[in-house]
């Protein structure tokens, strides 16, 4: 069983949560801004009809209890991403629900079609369970409010165009269902692929640092960056003319890496638990954010995105490009897998089998033509030995001779 | 159908024109299935006349096309005509079929627009459909009245109201979606441009490493060659009889290291076969920066041990990151000085041998890109006293 997700980095799930809160919490502010509009024009037909009795009232309290139970979710701070998740579901079926109550209410054709606006708001989530739930709400409920009420008691409409009108809902509903699942995985894409890239650049940079420290064989000199610091920090606060606030903190610094916490905190009680692990962001040799933000200013120097680089196919890296020919694309395929079965400065040989798994399991899969992996995947022992035989059995016997 | 099925599966790793080209596919599948319906039902829903006739030899003629397109992979074309397929037979069921069917069809024809996803091709084709709807009730909206309808007037309001809302709805869903991917894709691309920064430093520093240690590049490596050649053969026997044919553009993929692909590209003499191969070959060289050397760094961060995810893993600006001004001012210190001191730039001849001058750290830390590292606050501050960053940093 093919499992995606084997080898992603283990921070993504947490940091497309984030990314998911930002998205969730703007929908559900559209999706209330819309209801509150249909809310308005819904109490305006109603009391249009001049029915007399309590209707308008009856969903205007309908439509306060859906902008409460938003806000009381919205309210609760500590769990947001669950309390607008629950929203979501609860916007869902109380769309719906009203929607369908409409239609039982007045039983026309014209309220009939509110289902698909009820659907069109809910679209906005782009969420898989929003997405199942509302295909079948709207599916279901279409089907036997035409079957049950008279809704769609037109003069000069035929039973057989009515029953076309219920296969035309379904496919509707399928057309707009495919069109979610497509838009919902690209969305999931795009953050896996932001959430992917940014624990890639934090990697990146430890492969850098590690490959300078090889060739220049000299770490970074700590000690000379604070002892400068302390010197630019006195001249600072002579010039503020304020007492030098910086020593102590600098201090406590250097002593980060030397000491544990408990002797940290009997030199520095001062310092609250909270400042010292705020602290941690500035020591540079066991902590490494300083160092990253560093190494990213350096790089952020000119650049620019052009307007035709966005959503351009040319971006994403892989082996499997559309237009090129198949010999390229075996070839491509090859060097790489090679290359892996060597030691490299950054990375040692990858055993064959962990190879084959994580080529199977990981977004590679996709990154390679799928008629040039299968053959792979069934024959990776011909693969493995022919490395074995040719290229390692071969420079072991160049060394012996 | 399984095939496709897969396809749908997998669609977020499929590049813009395949999502469209599947997208199409899936289209042309439902327009099938709505004109066979549409036809079954005719005896009782649409007059058998000369109407019915043109309108399917029309929709015939457009199915063809839009078919011969997607086949010639005009995807965007195709994609124009199939929608113009199904605003034909949405004009047409609306004027010979029972009004209420026709009513349907707007919201068919809006799904499909919808379908592809594309902002433009809503607002052009959605509006012309929704304002037609709307034209269309105006005009017939009485015969639409349900038996049990208590006021024709709001019920032909309620009509127009549902048609526009479902167009307006989709369309602000459609700004927010472009909105937020577009945003999310250009700090993407931002990012993987300083991602290509880090990985142009990386493969200066293996080479720097190789030179010290006098070895050849991989790509010289005969062995190396001969077995990327044996294993491309033995891929390639599943493809070809002769599979043994794919060894001489191995043979000339080792070839392009030693040569300038851009003399290869521009000049007379090469063949068509070769300047093609050239050009596809750019991208996975490793005598360069290219898309081979990035997968494979990209791979060797999967065995990178790195401590689990904290609230702030990803955040770059000083100012989030510390809620303590004295901190912020030692981290803008660390930082000048780092950009001052350390090989962070790449020289005219490509070797990583440039620092930062104090006025060009100046300029960065006021440009807009800094902006993600340094609040205007602390950007004014360092300009206030940059001469004691200049003179103990």
């Amino acid at each position: 069983m093919q499992n995606n997700q084997k080898y992603e980095y283990k921070q993504l799930e947490k940091y497309k949560e984030i990314l998911e809160l930002k998205h969730i919490r703007s929908r559900t502010f559209l999706v209330n801004g819309i209801t509150l509009v249909l809310a308005i024009i819904l109490s305006f037909l109603n009391f249009s009809l001049k029915t007399g009795d309590n209707l308008p009232y009856i969903y205007i309290s309908a439509f306060l209890v859906f902008f409460a139970v938003n806000i009381l979710l919205y309210s609760f701070q500590n769990d947001l991403y669950n309390n607008l998740k629950l929203a979501m579901y609860f916007n869902t079926i109380a769309l719906f629900s009203i929607s369908i109550s409409l239609i039982i209410v007045f039983q026309t054709p014209s309220i009939y079609t509110s289902l698909f606006l009820a659907y069109a708001v809910i679209f906005i989530y782009q969420d898989y369970k929003v997405m199942i739930l509302s295909n079948f709400m709207l599916f279901i409920s279409g089907f036997l409010l035409v079957l049950n009420y008279n809704v769609l008691d037109i003069p000069n409409t035929t039973t057989p165009q009515i029953l076309l009108i219920i296969v035309f809902l379904f496919l509707f509903v399928m057309l707009l269902a495919l069109s979610s699942y497509i838009l919902i995985k690209r969305k999931m894409f795009f953050y896996n692929q932001l959430a992917q890239i940014k624990e890639a650049e934090i990697r990146n940079i430890d492969i850098l640092d590690d490959l300078k420290v090889r060739v220049t064989k000299k770490e970074l000199n700590v000690e000379a960056y604070y002892d400068s610091i302390s010197v630019f920090a006195d001249k600072l606060s002579k010039k503020l003319d304020i007492d030098n606030v910086f020593v102590r903190r600098i201090a406590l610094l250097e002593d980060l890496d030397k000491l544990t916490l408990t002797q940290i905190n009997e030199k520095y009680p001062d310092f609250t638990d909270q400042e010292i692990n705020n602290l941690k962001f500035l020591e540079f040799k066991v902590n490494n954010k300083l160092r990253n933000l560093s190494v990213k200013a350096g790089q952020s120097k000119a650049i620019k995105i052009e307007k035709n680089e966005i959503f351009s196919e040319s971006q994403f890296t892989s082996f499997n490009h559309f237009d090129d020919t198949q010999y390229v694309k075996i070839i491509s395929f090859v060097v790489f897998y090679v290359l892996l079965k060597l030691d490299k400065p950054y990375m040692n040989e990858v055993q064959e089998e962990k190879l084959k798994d994580i080529l199977y399991n990981s977004k590679y899969f996709y990154s390679i033509d799928r008629k040039v992996l299968d053959i792979y995947l069934e024959n990776n022992k011909v693969f493995d030995t022919v490395v074995d035989d040719i290229l390692k059995e071969g420079e072991n016997n160049e060394s012996t001779s | 159908m399984r095939a496709l099925l897969d396809r749908i599966r997998n669609s977020e790793f499929l590049t813009f024109n395949e999502v469209l080209r599947l997208k199409l596919i899936i289209v042309m599948l439902f327009l099938t299935l709505i004109v066979a319906l549409s036809y079954v039902s005719a005896p009782f829903s649409m007059e058998q006349d000369n109407n019915f006739l043109i309108l399917i030899v029309s929709f015939s003629m457009l199915y063809v096309l839009t078919v011969v397109l997607i086949l010639v992979n005009s995807n965007r074309i195709a994609m124009h005509f199939s929608i113009i397929t199904i605003l034909g037979i949405t004009f047409s069921m609306a004027n010979s079929s029972s009004y209420f069917y026709g009513y349907i069809m707007f919201f068919v024809s809006l799904t499909i627009i919808i379908f592809y996803h594309d902002i433009l091709t809503y607002l052009i084709y959605g509006g012309i459909v929704t304002g037609y709807g709307v034209y269309y009730l105006w005009i017939n909206g009485s015969y639409l009245i349900g038996a049990n309808s208590v006021n024709s007037d709001i019920s032909q309001l309620t009509y127009v109201i549902i048609l526009v809302g479902f167009f307006i709805v989709f369309l602000i869903q459609f700004i927010l979606s472009d909105t937020t991917y577009e945003k999310m894709n250009n700090e993407w691309l931002k990012m993987s441009k300083t991602l290509k920064g880090y990985q142009h430093h990386i493969n200066l520093h293996l080479e720097d490493l190789r030179n010290k240690n006098k070895e050849t590049p991989i790509y010289h490596n005969h062995r190396f060659q001969q077995t990327v050649s044996e294993l491309s053969v033995f891929i390639n026997e599943f493809f070809e009889e002769d599979g043994s044919k794919i060894a001489e553009v191995v043979e000339y993929y080792f070839f392009l290291h030693d040569h300038n692909i851009d003399d290869i590209l521009n000049s007379k003499e090469g063949s068509i076969l070769a300047k093609r191969y050239a050009r596809q070959f750019d991208k996975y060289l490793l005598n360069k920066q290219s898309e081979m050397t990035f997968m494979l760094i990209d791979f060797a961060t999967l065995f990178r041990e790195t401590p689990t995810f904290t609230e702030k893993r990803y955040d770059y600006n000083i100012s989030s990151l510390f809620d303590n001004r004295v901190d912020e001012l030692i981290a803008l210190a660390f930082v000048y000085k780092y950009l001052k001191r350390e090989k962070t730039q790449v020289d005219k001849y490509g070797f990583l041998k440039d620092k930062l001058s104090h006025s060009e750290i100046t300029e960065l830390f006021k440009s807009k890109e800094y902006r993600e590292f340094l609040s205007f606050e602390l950007v004014n501050f360092y300009l206030d006293n940059q001469e004691l960053f200049e003179k103990h940093l």
